[in-house]
């Protein structure tokens, strides 16, 4: 959706994030660009270790002490955010951009109530208090929550981990952000209430028009929710393009593996497709594609030389093989 | 199935837990497991699916001997485990080995991978001390992996490769029935694949039995010969894999079942969302087919055909 007609609520050049440890340092995310349009969710999906978290961590400036990022160009609504300081940056953060994290629990303050949760939100969107009881009723019903009296005067500790992300989703519901970055939200959630909470994102993208960065290892909820999917690969994304696309002809080998892979357990398939070997080391990453130890179709160049980016700018590949066809 | 076939038959197992109530001191018993009766055949892989707090976990320790079960036998090779004492047990623990979820968890950080295998070894004299750094290397590489990764330390190992060492640690003992406790769950898409593909090898040249534990159907479907679904402590249906997801009856199955995509299109009917019934049919309080009769008790198992059971009052009338 880059060059479309509406502004892009987020776009990110060449993102590159290092973690310092004892050894040195290493670069997890090696130089990731990402548009995403008003009103759409990309899927940003890969195994763990990729670097997708970290991406969404980057962008919101929420890195722990030992990481930074360098030589980024990251704007918000055409806005430098680069040029912000830490205490412009909070203000966006947690009003225009907001993040919802795999433990809904986590995400509380346990000492509080539901009430206060949601009464925190509507003040910090409205700036004032009137009315707050009826809008934090609104919001837990938009989501599904039969008896919303009932469930505001909860505590964090007395609600299930289904119903955290139900009151959480609320939250963003309320607080009516720009750009929602959502990490792994159902992961740890059991299937029907997973299912039960994704068709919930969907209904709240519409109704937001906001922007959504959704961060999952599962293929088969990113294509059946996204608008367009971003495929990361040892801190690079190695394919990016419309869902139904990459889940139909995925053009990259690790694409197509991890589709096999999601696929392949729903077909009953006798034998499960397997992506062989495991995540490259990044303190001392192979030269040339760093996929291409674990590449099925893997020729002697991979081996040497970084594939470029290939492909038009609404569906690009960063394979070799894409300079043979 | 008959008395040979069978390694393991639990009958009207029930755990229960003493929980808090309402008023300070008072308790009132939590039953997690809830009169389930189901067997496991020799090379069989049975799963155990439901979601969190279906009483899964607790069955699967609870057969090990873990917990001590309330009520019900756990007969394994003919023996009801659960009026032994901890001396008589322990040859049966020795037989019955446990995978677990999280891997880094169930690993001393401070022992090395030898340490990890060979600490069974010498627990239960399997062999000469002697011959123990034989056996762990040949356990390393039954399991896909490198013997030079035994001296590596539990955090120096990827999910995966962990993972295979738990699957490696349970074997050493060459057990007839293994446990594994939503051991794919944690892990990635694609390393899933290779931990579910080195199961069904080992099941296959060992002549394991496995007790699969998971909440992911796709993945019970595809490792397992017969499949129990469990809701809030009771077992819902069983079957053979095929019947139970081709052929389910139970309502709560069928929404396991559901797809993400009937989900976004509207096409189901709506669950619920409503914690479980205390009395009645479990279910019941979520179940979009519910009739008066289902509030009155939980309903009893009901043969469907040959090995297929549903604990369901309207499992002849539901429209599938």
């Amino acid at each position: 959706m880059s060059g479309g007609p509406a502004e892009p609520v987020l776009e990110v050049r060449d993102l590159r994030t290092r973690f310092r440890s004892r050894g040195g340092s290493i670069e997890v995310v090696r130089g990731v660009d990402l548009t995403v349009a008003p009103a759409e969710m990309l899927g940003l999906i890969g195994e763990s270790g990729s670097g997708k978290t970290v991406t969404g961590l980057s962008i919101l400036r929420l890195l722990p002490d030992n990481a930074e990022t360098t030589n980024t160009t990251l704007r918000f609504k055409g806005q430098d955010l680069d040029s912000l300081g830490e205490e412009q940056f909070r203000a966006l953060r947690g009003r225009r951009l907001a993040m919802i994290f795999q433990n809904p629990v986590g995400a509380f303050n346990p000492a509080k109530r539901i009430d206060w949760h949601l009464r925190e939100i509507i003040r910090r969107r409205t700036g004032q208090d009137a009315r707050w009881s009826e809008l934090a009723r609104d919001a837990l019903v938009a989501v599904g929550i039969p008896q919303p009296d009932r469930v505001l005067r909860l505590y964090p500790h007395q609600v299930s981990g289904g119903m955290a992300q139900r009151i959480l989703i609320a939250m963003v519901l309320a607080l009516e952000p720009d750009l929602i970055v959502a990490d792994e939200p159902t992961t740890n959630l059991d299937n029907i209430v997973e299912r039960q909470i994704l068709a919930l994102f969907r209904k709240l993208q519409s109704r937001l028009n906001a922007a959504f960065i959704f961060i999952t290892h599962d293929m088969s909820v990113a294509a059946a929710l996204c608008d367009r999917i971003a495929v990361m690969y040892a801190g690079q994304i190695v394919e990016v393009g419309p869902a139904h696309e990459i889940f139909e002809a995925p053009r990259h080998p690790y694409t197509q593996g991890l589709i096999a892979t999601a696929t392949a357990l729903k077909q009953k398939a006798p034998r499960l497709k397997e992506i062989k070997g495991e995540l490259p080391n990044l303190a001392s990453p192979p030269p040339g594609c760093l996929f291409a130890p674990r590449c099925p179709q893997a020729m002697p160049q991979c081996q040497e030389r970084e594939p470029p980016v290939h492909g038009e700018a609404s569906h690009l590949v960063r394979c070799h093989l894409e300079a043979q066809a | 199935m008959t008395a040979e076939q069978t390694l393991l038959k639990l009958e009207n197992l029930s755990v229960a837990f003493a929980v808090s109530g309402t008023e300070i001191g008072s308790h009132r018993r939590f039953r997690a497991v809830d009169d389930v009766t189901i067997d496991v055949a020799h090379s069989e892989v049975l799963g155990l699916v439901g979601e969190s707090g279906s009483g899964k976990t607790t069955l699967a320790k609870a057969l090990l001997r873990l917990y001590r079960p309330n009520a019900g036998r756990i007969l394994y090779r003919g023996v009801d485990l659960a009026s032994l004492g901890e001396r008589a047990l322990k040859p049966y623990r020795r037989d019955m080995q446990m995978v677990f979820q999280d891997p880094l968890s169930s690993f001393n950080p401070r022992h090395t991978v030898f340490e990890a295998l060979a600490i069974p070894l010498r627990l239960h004299r399997i062999c000469p001390r002697s011959e123990i750094p034989e056996r762990v290397a040949e356990t390393l590489k039954r399991v896909g992996l490198s013997p030079s990764l035994k001296d590596r330390y539990p955090h120096e190992l990827s999910g995966g490769q962990l993972q295979r060492v738990a699957i490696g640690r349970a074997l050493t003992l060459s057990p007839s029935l293994l446990v594994a406790d939503e051991a794919v769950s944690k892990l990635d898409v694609s390393v899933r694949a290779q931990i579910l593909n080195l199961l069904k090898d080992l099941r296959e040249s060992l002549g394991l039995s496995i007790l699969f534990i998971t909440h992911d159907l796709h993945v019970a479907r595809y490792l397992c010969d017969r499949v129990g679904v469990m809701y809030f402590g009771k077992l819902v249906e069983v079957g053979e894999t095929d019947q139970v997801f081709a052929a389910s009856r139970h309502p709560y199955t069928r929404a396991l079942l559901g797809t993400l995509e009937e989900e976004l299109s509207g096409q189901r009917l709506e669950e619920t969302i409503a914690p479980p019934s205390a009395t009645g049919c479990r279910y019941a309080s979520r179940c979009p087919y519910r009739v008066e009769r289902c509030a009155t008790a939980h309903p009893p198992m009901e043969v469907v055909e040959n090995g297929h059971a549903v604990a369901c009052y309207r499992w002849r009338e539901l429209p599938w």
